[in-house]
């Protein structure tokens, strides 16, 4: 092939709008895509899926139409639209790496011929390259490395290879109707969902499926699979061979490609200019890869980098958007407000136009006047705040006249400690004088703390600070904290690991500033959970007030971040601080206290192990049913479904129990809501109260029902029509969990009622008082208190 | 432990706030029964037995109304659990207030039957709260972590595999574990309020020993019809304890409909005709 004017790698979205750009413009392009058809990606969506064209005030520009519609006609419409452009695409073409630069590319394909290209526009989504087998035979037809349409297979012999989510998903599915094996590579299915452990467990147990534990795949032949186990090798016959090893990040091509990225974090985006142009002078980078995750964003995109490449100067789509966002502030423009963020704000003192510019347009412009609160000690928000213009004060606690209170001028940024450990504001804020501020959201903050290495450190460096002052030396001046806030140094716990084991040197002081922990000892045989703490507080200080060896062991109870201060410091801090003595001396005396009754009970501790492994260990509140009292009548989940439409979010009978206790199916409103991390518009919130609930952006694209550890979102057509207690009299019937049900389908799950005077339904609902919800600071609370 | 605990059951509900409360009505309802008995017989009317009379409708009308507040899910005051501590305890009181109120007598009028019933519909009550009290703990033993579809998914199973054996089994032997396989009941009805049915893969795995088989799929079937009946025995145990703590239900709230048409009328008569009239 001659050399192109201008190559676009993938052809979802962003391709597509790219090539058909291209083509209007009459540039010489060619699309290449890895699969057999234009957007892959949107193509496997489910059938019949209801494509959302959020967010709903962006407007879109492209040449490519795009609105509210099932997947089969946007889909048809694209194609048709590309058609009638002449957009040309070139199919089953995979992109390997690409060299070269601006003038002169050379992007290399997978069946090894080469295309050569003035200028690339890189747009390969998200998704990633399926992980292939690498063994004899792989290459053979009956092998598969996804599965759309288990039905499709009947009475054959089929070996599922992989031991995650997909592998027992596909597995079980196809268990229905074949003879399956699933061919896992470790010893047990640790990896999994905890509800997709249990239910492939179930089913190998009773014969439905076979495994092999512990085998690797050797070889393929036509009928058979051949397995190393430890027993020696292995042949499974079968007709049939489903591998689901996961994907590759793109990232590793976009490396490839010689575009680097600015950390190692997993949620890290390569940097590009204002004009998505990476480091690599030529190559441009657009849609999900570039940190846009909606297909309009991905479209408007497309377009736009085609008329940066002829050297028109576009404003972007969403321009307008952001001037009516700025004009909030009343007396700045775009420009001038922008500019004052880079000059005045140090954390973001870094970024990028294209990210700053994208920053706010997520963030909100507010100004407040002279002691209006901006939030209150004990909301649930979890934005960060910084200071465009104005100054405000900081009440750490709610004496008056206030003991300790902090007062930041312009430039200075405040709500760290909500948004780093998920929890409740520890202080309330208030303007003085007429404030701008400017409030970034929860994702924003997340991902720029992951992409650019200027913001964590300067944001870091402060927050020890802060944190030190905020909970081990209130009433301290920032003078006398500084030196030891520099010293200390942070860590990542991952959860399992041991912060520090009983009969150690203690030798520092853990400030725990995200997650939580266990404190274990071993009493006679038997490890005894004696107590659990929470982000917030501080372990190990007895060993360093009393200088004896530590006498517990501290591990992490969900992936943790902790500021170590060292001996020395630390004794630093209580010669400048003498309260702190004593209320070390009060801490531990309570410890001591809890320490001795648990001790008493081994049982207790377990059951506090089994409450933190279920969701303690990152939940804000859980509802627990106590068997003892529960009497299965399911008002609970009748009142949840009649107060949601007629789907009840909660699933009393699912769930572990242990001494009584049990654990629905139910949302357990985490302190980092492993559900929010992929959800492409942004669609799930954490209210003031802690709720973490969805709105109606969703797009139901299902990441976060699969994010979910504890299962606790299905995906459903929420308008259902509610119920009046008469009708429900007369029917009679519970509220089922979401059946399959017609119309565009959304993600649902429990929002604790946020609406409804009163709290959650379902524990109004329950007659006898076994549903309860608590949050974790009280489950220690609960299993050693009275009324049991 | 000074503070209230942290979570606490209906009957203990704020330390059995309405228990006490219960109580005190009693006792004040008592004071001035005893009050109107040391007066001068002429002075003596109807007042005290109308104004007992009605406050046991009240309560009565109340406790039923408890029907529809255990259904309204989205308004409601306060929580559930207080309404049904508080509903035992006054109903509970209405053993003493009714007969005090109907003077100790008792004849087979429609007065009489009005007193019946509301001791009956306490009854029924009495009993709902010993076998909440008594079950939910063994329903959750006797699972051990199982739901009930996972138990009757069990059970398909093991018929799946069952019947995949037949082939392989004598006729009369296959004849046994067929009709086992094939029957998908585990035996419920009404019955099982009272006792629990025979065990049927129980007696056809006895059976299938009778038939003294030595082969390997006969061990199976034996194996599997063990498993099975173990799963049933559980299955049949759930349902019992499951039905009894749902089947008093049905007798406590048409009886309370029944008491309440019964003191309607009661009361209807009374205030028409005065009593002897009915
Ligand atoms: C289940 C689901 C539902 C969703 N629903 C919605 C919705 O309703 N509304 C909405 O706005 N967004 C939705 N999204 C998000 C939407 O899919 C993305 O925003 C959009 O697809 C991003 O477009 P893109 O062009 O950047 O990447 P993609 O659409 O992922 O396109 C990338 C293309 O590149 C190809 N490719 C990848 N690697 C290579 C390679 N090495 N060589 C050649 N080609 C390659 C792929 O095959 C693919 O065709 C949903 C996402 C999911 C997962
Ligand atoms: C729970 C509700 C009630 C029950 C179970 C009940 C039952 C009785 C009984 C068994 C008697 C005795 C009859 C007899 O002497 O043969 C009685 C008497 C009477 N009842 Fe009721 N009653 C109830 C409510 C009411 C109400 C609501 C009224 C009127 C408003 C009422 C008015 C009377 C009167 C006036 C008498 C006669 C008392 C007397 O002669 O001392 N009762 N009731
Ligand atoms: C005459 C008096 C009473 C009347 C009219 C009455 C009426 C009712 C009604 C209408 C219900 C609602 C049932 C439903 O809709 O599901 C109910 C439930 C109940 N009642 Fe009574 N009741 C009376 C006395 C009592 C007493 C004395 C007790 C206990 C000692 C009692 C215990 C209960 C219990 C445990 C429930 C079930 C709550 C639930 O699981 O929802 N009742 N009663
Ligand atoms: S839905 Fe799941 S991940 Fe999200 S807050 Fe609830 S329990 Fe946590
Ligand atoms: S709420 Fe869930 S289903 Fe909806 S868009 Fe977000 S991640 Fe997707």
């Amino acid at each position: 092939m001659s050399q192109v004017q201008v190559a676009i790698v993938g052809s979802g979205p962003a391709g597509l709008s790219a090539g058909a750009r291209a083509a209007v413009r009459g540039l010489s392009h060619v699309v290449l895509e890895r699969t057999e058809q234009p957007s892959n990606t949107i193509f496997r969506f489910q059938k019949g899926k209801h494509v959302m064209a959020q967010p709903a005030h962006t407007p879109l520009r492209s040449e490519i139409p795009f609105e509210d519609g099932r997947r089969e006609d946007v889909l048809a419409a694209w194609l048709a639209r590309a058609e009638e452009l002449g957009v040309n695409f070139r199919f089953n073409s995979e992109v390997t790496g690409i060299t070269g630069s601006r003038g002169d590319f050379v992007i290399s394909l997978a069946d090894g011929e080469e295309v050569r290209a003035e200028t690339v526009v890189l747009a390969v989504g998200l998704q990633g390259n399926l992980n292939k087998l690498r063994v004899p035979g792989a290459e053979l037809p009956h092998v598969g490395y996804q599965l759309d349409d288990p039905d499709e297979f009947e009475h054959e012999r089929i070996a599922v290879i992989g031991g995650g989510d997909a592998s027992i998903e596909n597995a079980l599915a196809l268990a229905e109707h074949n003879e399956v094996t699933i061919i896992n590579r470790s010893d047990e299915f640790a990896r999994a969902k905890s509800a997709n452990e249990s239910a492939i467990l179930a089913a190998i147990e009773s014969g439905r499926m076979d495994v092999a534990y512990n085998a690797n795949t050797i070889a393929i032949e036509p009928d058979t699979l051949v397995l190393e186990t430890p027993e020696g090798e292995a042949r499974i016959p079968c007709e049939r061979i489903i591998a689901r090893l996961g994907a590759a990040p793109p990232r590793k091509l976009v490396e490839a490609c010689g575009v680097e990225f600015p950390t190692e974090e997993r949620n890290a985006l390569p940097e590009v200019s204002p004009q998505y142009e990476s480091n690599v002078p030529g190559l441009y980078v657009v849609g999900a890869l570039g940190g846009f995750p909606l297909i309009k964003q991905a479209l408007n995109q497309g377009y736009e980098v085609i008329e940066h490449i002829v050297g028109e100067d576009v404003e972007p789509a969403d321009a307008p958007l952001l001037r009516e966002k700025i004009s909030a502030a009343q007396g700045w423009d775009v420009d001038g407000f922008l500019e004052a963020v880079r000059t005045r704000v140090p954390i973001f003192a870094e970024l990028n136009a294209l990210v700053l510019r994208d920053t706010m347009l997520e963030s909100e412009v507010h100004s407040f006047t002279d002691g209006e609160i901006v939030f209150r000690r004990n909301d649930y928000t979890n934005s960060l705040y910084v200071v465009i213009e104005g100054a405000v004060r900081i009440h750490l606690d709610d004496e008056m006249p206030p003991k300790a209170s902090v007062q930041l001028g312009q430039g200075a940024f405040f709500g760290e400690m909500g948004l780093i450990s998920g929890r409740r504001r520890n202080a309330t804020v208030s303007a003085i004088g007429n404030a701008l501020l400017l409030e970034v959201p929860r994702r924003r903050m997340i991902t720029l703390r992951a992409s650019v290495p200027s913001v964590r450190e300067a944001m870091d460096r402060e927050a020890v600070a802060r944190s030190i002052q905020s909970h081990l030396a209130p009433g301290l001046d920032r003078d006398s904290i500084d030196d030891i806030a520099a010293a200390a140094t942070i860590h990542n716990w991952s959860k399992g690991q041991v912060l520090f084991s009983e009969g150690e040197e203690g030798d520092s002081l853990h400030l725990i500033r995200r997650g939580s922990v266990l404190v274990r000892k071993k009493i006679g045989d038997h490890d005894v959970v004696l107590n659990y703490v929470a982000a917030g507080n501080y372990v190990g200080e007895m060993a360093l007030v009393s200088g004896e060896p530590r006498n517990a062991t501290v591990a992490a109870a969900a992936d943790c971040e902790t500021i170590r201060i060292e001996r020395d410091d630390f004794n630093r801090l209580m010669d400048r601080h003498p309260d702190l003595r004593t209320e070390i001396e009060q801490v531990r005396e309570a410890r001591a206290a809890i320490t001795a009754r648990m001790a008493e009970s081994p049982d207790q501790g377990s059951l506090i192990e089994f409450l933190v492994d279920q969701g303690g260990k990152e939940a804000t509140d859980i509802l627990l049913i106590d068997e003892s009292l529960c009497v299965g009548c399911d008002n609970c989940e009748k009142a949840c479904a009649g107060t949601h439409g007629g789907i009840t979010r909660l699933d009393r009978e699912a769930g572990p129990t242990y001494a009584d206790m049990h654990v629905p199916t139910s949302c357990r409103h985490c302190e980092h809501p492993h559900c929010m991390s992929d959800c492409p518009p942004d669609a799930i919130k954490r209210a003031m109260g802690g709720e973490v609930y969805i709105t109606d952006a969703c797009i139901g694209c299902g990441n976060c029902q699969r994010n979910c550890p504890y299962d606790v979102i299905q995906m459903a057509n929420p308008q259902m029509g509610e119920r009046g207690w008469l009708a429900s009299l007369l029917g009679g019937m519970a509220g089922k969990r979401a059946e399959v049900s017609d119309g565009p389908k959304q993600a649902v799950k429990c929002d604790m009622c946020l609406d409804i005077d009163g709290g959650p339904a379902c524990v109004r609902a329950c007659p006898t008082g076994a549903a309860i919800r608590v949050h974790p600071s009280e489950v220690i609370e609960l299993v050693t208190g009275s009324g049991r | 432990m000074s503070a209230a605990p942290l979570h606490s059951g209906f009957l203990t509900h704020k330390r059995m706030m309405f228990a006490w409360l219960a109580l005190l009505l009693v006792l004040a309802v008592a004071a001035a029964w005893y009050w109107q008995e040391m007066l001068p017989p002429s002075a003596v009317d109807l007042g005290f037995s109308y104004g007992l009379g009605t406050l046991a409708l009240v309560i009565m009308l109340w406790l039923t109304w408890f029907g529809v507040r255990k259904r309204s899910y989205a308004k409601g005051a306060g929580r559930l659990k207080a309404w049904l501590s508080a509903h035992v305890y006054l109903g509970l009181s209405l053993v003493f207030l009714v007969p005090l109120h109907g003077g100790f007598t008792i004849a087979p009028d429609i007065h009489g039957i009005a007193y019946v019933l509301v001791l009956v519909t306490v009854f029924t009550g009495l009993f709902g709260v010993a076998f909440y009290g008594f079950y939910p703990r063994r329903v959750t033993a006797n699972r051990e972590g199982l739901t009930f579809d996972a138990m009757l998914k069990r059970i398909a199973e093991i018929d799946i595999e069952l019947r995949g054996l037949s082939t392989q089994l004598s006729e009369a032997a296959n004849n046994i574990v067929r009709r086992e396989a094939e029957s998908g009941r585990i035996g419920g009805g009404v019955g099982i309020l009272f006792a629990r049915p025979i065990n049927k893969a129980r007696r056809a795995r006895q059976a299938l020993l009778r038939l003294n088989l030595d082969s390997d799929a006969g061990n199976r079937a034996a194996a599997l019809l063990e498993s099975k009946a173990a799963v049933v025995d559980r299955l049949q145990r759930d349902i019992q304890m499951r039905s009894r703590l749902r089947a008093w239900l049905l007798l406590h709230v048409p009886l309370s409909l029944a008491t309440l048409a019964a003191v309607i009328a009661h009361a209807a008569g009374m205030l028409m005709f005065g009593l002897g009239s009915v």
